[in-house]
């Protein structure tokens, strides 16, 4: 028992931190606890955490993606166009999310089969694809979409809004794929050791190309839950949110480095955003000021563990040398 | 036994070396490449007055690139460096407006303040070992998140400036921007440090190869701060300089121009792994784009091509670099062993 | 030469004094004594793993000793890193390239120790110091050049002229000839003779008994980490020091083979990599047991990744039970049923934060899912039974880093048994495991082989584990197969002698 609760002992940490930011959150304001309300800031956060999810297989594979947000906005810009242009959403879901994970998967390839540094090709990516995205919207982006396309944003289900359900049910998808399946295991593998992987026949390249066409459809995914949302889409929908999604994947205890992490952890670190910022919100914090809360968390939750090493060697070191001084 | 042929001998050097070196010339053809072509679509790109512009662009970025530059070089990123540009500018200002005594002492004091800021992002990456992408990630919005703290919401009007750098933002010397001076002079210092001082050799050496400068005693967290702090310095003159060019300062100042100062270092051939490239290329990239920028505009199109452009210019220019770094590093792994034919 | 050395009679340049160094359990140098005089060459031997590279870091600094004292000149030195050692006069060249590949010759022989003019560099300084080292040392290299640029030789007469400093007290050159052309190593002679005639001592480390011959005045040999003989060189024979290298203490059994072989499962034709190996043939048939012997840097490990699909750019034909394939990836050599035991286990063949389970799941994965899913319970009965036939010491859930070396090398080998493969490739299986895990690997092998019928290729610095298991020996000798000789008449001298084998090398005056 005592062992599996150590093996969860950063899930454990996030819960206690979600508790104490709710309970300063509600002392911020009686309106926290409303359940109307924190369902609606739930909804809020959906976008974030659909590519957080998308994201994260990524990052366990030692890779990063940091043009999500950009593949998002051209999803929503495709999605608005299709809508005002009378395709039908069933039609318009599966087209759109193959377009997006072949953007995706374009990173992918330049990551895996020419041997680009992930990060210098998504910063790439992140430009061209925002660019796309703004070429297709034009300057005054797309409006009047038909309520098909913007249905389940308004819709519920029982007290849930439909997006907080839909969100849920992709994270367990995604936990269920790192978890239970092939590609799970190959991505573990590969991000603990990738040479080790290679040579155990793992076929490594085409594991990372699916793993960035997987973030790109879950970009499209969160694409189209914001055309739900907002009604509308433009060139510059979701720009500056990696940071936020970033964070989200690495506090919630997924290595930068790769081969460690799993889903509940990134369900709790989104959750865990999500309350600092609904809180930070309610005491009129503005929004750039947030930023600076979820910077810091993103340093402490990478740099903690070392800063921890640092400090206890320095200790250990005080102490050796007190004792070597009674001893001598 | 004999010797090797010059075909062997051929194949058994690395061919690194040439491709360094042209490298840089390149970049140049390049932007030779964007003048004909803008030229040729349309003839009003060609000409002094456009020039003129097209430099007057490039100025600052050149500038912050000559900073990340220095951090580049080491093989690492800054990417905090928009929001240093930000912080210095805003609460430089925002202090001299209320002590205009202060007025003649600007540029120290953004300086300063943007070397502790940068200070801040070596610590991390150096004794936090936290990946420099991820770090100054962090510190983007810890800085950002800290100037719209002292901000407010509120913002520093352009008559609030002191009255000597609303001039020099505006003043012509010998018919260029006072600006394009000022950046050729950072760009040309930056340079020299690189190539005369050892720090700046060390730079070289530490992105060149991070184990051999173990073997040679260079300290490698030392000058990795010593990178982050001189950038975050220029980081902060330059974000005083923007300030005084915009005018009205706001929280916001130079929020995302971290991309187009990345893409200017990358293009111009500074290698993201480290070690090779040198500021006159960052310079020359920052130019490229100013060129695109311009050019577009000239031409009528609409700006978000800019972005898509420079994204694929990115792409590229790591890809050709990814090709160089390989030749290169033949020059450091396990000697080959094949006896030659007899 | 400009290296001005102080000398008092009597006094070892180097003196080492009861050195020991342990990593982990193994033992990599055991009280190990001997003087170095000024002024002489001193040729330091043994077979790989002797702990020539362990003794030469412990001098340097690289590594520290765990017992024991190293003197220079009488006085009882410790260094903390190369630099310090620099600075004592104390200089290696190892034998992994230590250069900044971006950067040009004068820079890598002056970095760390810049001339300056006041505050900055003095590049004309740095360019003349640079050239004047380059010339007396012989070397005909324009200091301007990229390093990117070089040959392997040149770059290493920039790490040769960057050691070289007036005053060097001591210089270490490991295999400094093993990737030169013969008039090359000429030069090295001539300028290594001009160093000793200044009074530096020279550590010669090297495999080669004609250059051995020709430059050294003593010979050290180490053996197993441990001191064997020092003698001056006019005193020691040729024989006596293979026997004196390969007189190993570890008594290992040939258990005679009773089964035959059968047909030829592994054919190698003409394999060419270029710079590496070249013009490699040779048959392993089924319930046989090939080793590839040669030094470490003879491309013998590179002949068999590039088997296993790991150099894809290789050329000749390998055929598997009569049937050709490309060898372009691990995974389609892993689909025929070739496998591969990499020597640096925990950097290439487990992934040490997995758990047993995994590890040993992890080829078989495919096989293992249905519909991409994986069957858990399938894992672990896989896991557990493999843990059941090689004797794996630990619960299968418990994750790798916690086992000991040897159950490591279990479970990288379970996880391909469990492929039930054809042809195994094995690089030092035993390297770094204790004697006991040895034999058991040994018998494993034997039963892989005779009763499984596999093929298998195994690459060994071990000579009486080459001896106890193989049915035959390939030795390969700086990239080409020197010889095959048939294990009854495998000596480990005749085995020593193919792969040093010197020629009296021409043009070296």
């Amino acid at each position: 028992m005592s062992r599996v609760l150590r093996s969860f002992s950063a899930e454990l940490l996030l819960v206690a931190l979600i508790v104490l930011a709710a309970i300063w959150s509600s002392q911020l304001s009686p309106y926290f606890l409303d359940l109307n309300n924190l369902m609606n800031s739930a909804a809020f956060f959906v976008v974030f955490g659909l590519m957080a999810f998308g994201l994260f297989p990524v990052v366990v594979q030692g890779e990063i993606d940091i043009s999500l947000a950009s593949t998002l906005a051209v999803a929503s810009v495709l999605f608005a166009k299709l809508s005002v242009a009378g395709v039908p959403v069933l039609v318009a879901l599966p087209v759109v999310l193959a377009a997006t994970a072949l953007l995706g998967a374009v990173n992918g390839v330049l990551v895996a089969y020419a041997g680009l540094p992930s990060l210098a090709v998504t910063l790439g990516t992140l430009g061209a694809y925002r660019g796309v995205a703004y070429l297709l919207a034009g300057d005054a982006g797309v409006t009047g979409l038909t309520p098909e396309y913007t249905f389940l944003g308004l819709s519920w289900v029982g007290v849930v809004p439909s997006t907080v359900v839909l969100f849920l049910i992709f994270a367990v998808v995604i936990g269920v794929l790192m978890e239970a399946t092939r590609f799970g295991r190959y991505s573990y593998a590969i991000g603990s050791n990738p040479d080790a992987s290679r040579t155990a026949a793992v076929p490594v390249r085409q594991t990372r190309v699916i793993a960035y066409a997987v973030a790109g459809a879950a970009a499209g995914l969160a694409g189209f839950v914001w055309v739900n949302q907002y009604q509308s889409a433009r060139g510059d929908n979701a720009d500056g949110a990696i940071l936020f999604v970033l964070t989200a994947v690495v506090l919630g205890g997924v290595s930068i480095k790769g081969g460690s992490g799993r889903a509940l952890g990134v369900l709790l670190s989104t959750l865990l955003l999500a309350t600092i910022q609904t809180g930070m919100k309610l005491a009129n914090v503005p929004g750039t000021s947030q930023t600076l809360v979820i910077g810091l968390l993103l340093i402490a939750s990478t740099g903690g563990p070392q800063l921890v090493t640092l400090l206890r060697s320095a200790f250990g070191r005080v102490r050796r040398t007190s004792v070597s001084t009674a001893g001598g | 036994m004999s010797e090797p042929s010059v075909l062997e001998r051929l194949r058994l050097s690395g061919s690194g070396g040439a491709a360094l070196r042209v490298r840089f010339i390149g970049v140049l053809a390049f932007q030779v490449l964007l003048i004909v072509v803008f030229t040729a679509l349309n003839p009003r790109f060609i000409g002094w007055d456009n020039a003129q512009s097209i430099l007057f662009t490039a100025a600052i970025l050149a500038m912050a690139a000559a900073g990340q530059t220095l951090v580049v070089l080491t093989g690492n990123l800054d990417l905090s460096v928009g929001s240093i540009m930000g912080l210095c500018a805003y609460v430089v200002f925002d202090v001299t407006s209320q002590a205009p005594w202060l007025a003649g002492l600007t540029v120290p004091f953004a300086v300063a303040l943007g070397a502790v800021l940068g200070l801040a992002n070596g610590l991390l990456v150096t004794y936090l070992k936290i990946p420099s992408m991820v770090a100054t990630l962090g510190t983007l919005s810890v800085y950002r998140g800290l100037v719209s703290f002292y901000a407010n919401a509120m913002e520093v009007t352009s008559g609030e400036l002191p009255q000597w750098m609303r001039t020099l933002a505006t003043v012509r010397w010998l018919g260029l921007s006072s600006y394009v001076w000022i950046a050729v002079l950072v760009v040309v210092l930056v340079g020299l440090a690189l190539s005369l001082l050892p720090w700046g050799r060390k730079l070289y050496a530490l992105g060149s190869n991070a184990r051999a400068a173990y073997y040679y005693g260079l300290n490698e967290n030392g000058i990795l701060v010593g990178a982050y702090v001189a950038a975050g310095g220029i980081a902060g003159f330059v974000g005083l300089l923007l300030g005084a060019q915009v005018g009205n300062i706001n929280s916001l100042l130079a929020s995302g121009i971290e991309m187009q100062v990345l893409a200017a270092v990358v293009i111009g051939g500074v290698s993201i792994w480290g070690g090779s490239g040198s500021v006159y290329g960052a310079a020359l990239g920052a130019i490229v784009l100013a060129t695109i920028n311009n050019g577009l505009v000239l031409l009528g199109v609409q700006e978000f091509y800019r972005l898509l452009i420079q994204g694929l210019a990115i792409v590229a220019a790591v890809a050709v670099d990814a090709l160089v770094q390989k030749r290169v590093l033949t020059a450091t792994r396990r000697r080959v062993i094949l006896e030659v034919a007899a | 030469m400009t290296a001005e050395v102080t000398a008092s009679a009597g006094v070892p340049r180097l003196s080492v004094q009861g050195i020991s160094k342990s990593f982990e359990a193994i033992h990599a140098l055991r009280d190990v004594s001997f003087d170095l005089a000024p002024g002489e060459i001193h040729a330091l031997v043994g077979e790989n793993g002797a702990g020539k590279s362990t003794l030469v870091g412990v001098i340097t600094g690289l590594l520290q000793a765990d017992h024991g004292h190293v003197l220079l000149n009488g006085t009882d030195v410790r260094f903390h890193n190369p630099l310090e050692a620099r600075t004592k006069g104390v200089a290696a060249v190892f034998q992994d390239p230590n250069l900044f590949p971006h950067l040009s010759i004068a820079e890598n022989i002056v970095t760390g120790a810049y001339p300056r003019k006041g505050p900055l560099l003095d590049l004309a300084a740095m360019r003349g110091l640079a050239r004047t080292k380059l010339e007396q040392l012989g070397f005909d290299l324009d200091p301007d050049r990229l390093v990117a640029e070089l040959t392997v030789a040149e770059a290493q007469f920039v790490e040769i002229a960057r050691a070289v400093e007036p005053g060097l007290q001591l210089l270490i050159l490991d295999e400094p000839t093993s990737a030169l052309t013969p008039s090359e190593a000429g030069r090295l002679y001539t300028m290594v003779e001009a160093l000793k005639a200044a009074g530096t001592t020279v550590v010669w480390i090297s495999h080669r008994m004609d250059e051995i011959r020709r430059l050294a005045d003593t010979i050290t040999v180490l053996r197993d980490g441990q001191h064997v003989v020092t003698a001056p060189a006019s005193e020691l024979g040729d024989d006596d020091m293979i026997k004196a290298m390969v007189g190993r203490s570890v008594a290992l059994q040939r258990v005679p083979r009773t089964e035959e072989l059968g047909p030829v499962r592994l054919r190698v034709r003409d394999l060419n990599l270029a710079g590496t190996f070249a013009d490699i043939s040779f048959d392993v048939a089924e319930g046989e047991i090939v080793a590839i012997a040669g030094l470490v840097g003879s491309g013998r490990s590179e002949i068999q990744q590039a088997v296993f699909g790991l150099s894809p750019e290789v050329t000749g034909t390998i055929e598997v039970d009569g049937e050709a394939v490309r060898p372009d990836s691990p995974a389609v050599m892993a689909r025929k049923g070739v496998v591969y035991l990499p020597e640096d286990r925990d950097a290439e063949g487990i992934i040490s934060s997995m758990s047993i389970t995994a590890n040993i799941a992890l080829p078989s994965i495919r096989s293992l899912s249905k519909a991409g899913f994986m069957a858990p319970r399938k894992e672990r009965a896989l896991a557990a039974g493999q843990r059941e036939a090689l004797s794996i010491k630990g619960e299968i859930s418990a994750l790798v880093s916690s086992l000991s070396g040897g159950n490591r090398q279990k479970v990288a080998l379970a996880r391909w048994l469990a492929t039930n493969p054809r042809v195994l490739l094995l690089d030092e299986p035993t390297h770094g495991i204790d004697v006991g895990t040895k034999v058991q690997v040994h018998d494993m092998m034997r039963r892989l082989a005779r009763q499984q019928r596999m093929a298998i290729l195994m690459v060994s610095s071990d000579l009486p584990e080459v001896l106890a298991v193989s049915d035959r020996v390939l030795v390969i000798r700086r990239g080409r197969l020197a010889a095959t000789i048939d294990i009854e008449d495998a000596t480990q001298e005749n085995i020593m002698a193919a792969a040093t084998a010197g020629r009296v090398e021409e043009g070296t005056k």
